[in-house]
């Protein structure tokens, strides 16, 4: 089998691409068109921007299912968002507890918490692969002298090995814990279902570039109509275009978070994206990626000496498939199929170390192979035929 | 306040809650509608009002938004219009 000169992309859980139809252009037209600065003047330019920032953020919110535009703020990406969520509400002696299948988007920030004097658990994921709600409950609630936590760290879609946790299982455990629930919805914004008004006291991260098909530089944080936004601090103070008498920070949303010029060419963009995917329907496109997925993973599982890390019980499930193939470091696995066979994917550990180390695979990490809306079954035929055939080169 | 008005302006916090109604008042039978400069008699902020075309007639319509019996029927349906969509607005002046 050889390389036929075109590129078939099984990254998309690091940024999706090709964008969807329309982003470009999108970028395009509004440096061309509408290059204001949103929200700083009242000419034509610095309206357009303006208007078009709030299509950006309309459509997100109706993606997340969030009623309430105004409860969205933009991001450059979801580990900032992340780092509000986190940064901005947790004090020392608060205790929080995440799961086991955390990125470092969070990871981090709660490392640097951590020694700040947050109290930092990390529950186990259960014997498939996923996150283990019960071990999060566990840790989580009262017991003695310790209080509840005062967070719960949820990851949507693993990055790692595509396992989904149920957010309504999550909310229902904040709920009765009294938790805040923070979500990140990296890989899963844009494509699945969130409905985040139904879930209580939560906050979600999500980013642009990922499942929402848009410009990298994009992303945000939203909070549910339960939160009370005066509980997060902001990280980043400045210029919003709003109270411009003052020297402090508003505490309106979303300029409370929204300090500096935002990137209004990639919220363009991410407008674009977000009305493409609306157009064709969330539910088609995650059930073309759904069956992608089932096909990939399927068509893996007859490759010998090649191991699939996946979530055993999980029906559903993210576009996200990591494995291993004997005799072969899945470093090298990435160049000879990135050379050889113009295959793109992604090996190591994925910035998601607690996730492989409770998967077994640290630190040799895996090869993960993550479609998208736009991959065909001939792509997933031909990476599982060259998988097949370096198999066959160094198998045992 | 000049007494010989002739537009209203709404006053908004935020510049997206500014963009959230201008395209929901765009929509509506309220008239002249247009985001501007916010003028500098009525606040110090650097951002934009929406203004719009006062009616000069009595209102013809219910609200449940706090108003003047004074006010303008454009005002009332311009209050009614932003309360309903729950968008959130510093005030609305008449210049």
């Amino acid at each position: 089998m050889e390389d036929d000169g075109r590129i078939r992309y099984f990254d998309n859980a690091a940024t999706s691409w090709p964008k969807a139809p329309g982003v470009a252009e999108a970028i395009a037209d509004f440096l061309r068109d509408a290059g204001g600065n949103p929200g700083r003047s009242g000419h034509r330019l610095s309206l357009a921007a303006g208007r078009t920032m709030f299509e950006a953020r309309d459509a997100a919110a109706r993606c997340l299912g969030l009623s309430d535009p105004l409860r969205l703020a933009f991001c450059p990406n979801s580990t900032a968002a992340l780092n509000i969520a986190l940064a901005g509400f947790l004090k020392p002696g608060d205790r929080v507890v995440a799961d086991g299948l955390i990125h470092n988007a969070a990871a981090r920030p709660l490392s640097a918490l951590a020694r700040a004097g947050v109290l930092c658990d990390y529950a186990a994921l259960d014997a498939s692969g996923e996150s283990d709600l019960d071990s999060i409950e566990d840790l989580a609630k009262a017991r003695g002298a310790r209080k509840a936590a005062a967070m719960i760290v949820i990851t949507h879609g693993s990055n790692v090995n595509g396992a989904l946790t149920s957010l309504s299982q999550a909310a229902t455990i904040a709920r009765r814990l009294g938790s805040l629930l923070v979500i990140d919805a990296s890989q899963t914004a844009g494509i699945e279902d969130i409905g985040l008004d139904s879930l209580g006291r939560a906050v979600l991260a999500f980013t642009g570039h990922k499942s929402m098909l848009g410009p990298g530089g994009t992303g945000g944080l939203a909070f549910a109509p339960e939160v009370k936004i005066e509980m997060f601090s902001p990280l980043l103070r400045g210029g919003t275009g709003s109270a411009s008498e003052s020297e402090e920070q508003p505490d309106f949303m979303p300029d409370r978070f929204e300090s500096g010029t935002p990137n209004a060419p990639g919220l363009a963009g991410l407008a674009a994206a977000l009305g493409w995917i609306e157009a064709r329907g969330r539910a088609a496109l995650r059930e073309t990626e759904r069956a992608m997925t089932r096909r990939l993973a399927a068509r893996l599982e007859t490759i010998r000496g090649l191991r699939v890390m996946q979530p055993a019980a999980c029906e559903e499930r993210c576009s996200v498939i990591s494995c291993s193939l004997e005799g072969w470091r899945c470093s090298e696995l990435a160049l000879e199929l990135d050379e050889r066979y113009g295959i793109l994917c992604r090996a190591g550990l994925h910035c998601a170390p607690r996730a492989h180390k409770n998967l077994g695979d640290f630190p040799d990490g895996s090869l993960r192979l993550s479609p998208g809306v736009f991959t065909r079954e001939e792509d997933i035929d031909a990476v599982v035929d060259a998988l097949s055939e370096l198999a066959g080169e160094r198998g045992t | 306040m000049s007494q010989n008005t002739s537009r209203g302006y709404v006053l908004f916090h935020t510049s997206a809650a500014a963009f959230m109604a201008e395209k929901l008042a765009r929509s509506s039978d309220i008239v002249g509608v247009r985001l501007v400069p916010v003028p500098r008699e009525l606040s110090s902020d650097c951002g934009v009002a929406l203004r719009f075309e006062l009616s000069s007639q009595a209102c013809p319509v219910r609200t449940d938004e706090p108003s003047d019996a004074s006010d303008d029927a454009a005002i009332k349906a311009m209050k009614q219009l932003l309360g309903k969509a729950s968008i959130p607005y510093e005030r609305i002046e008449r210049l």
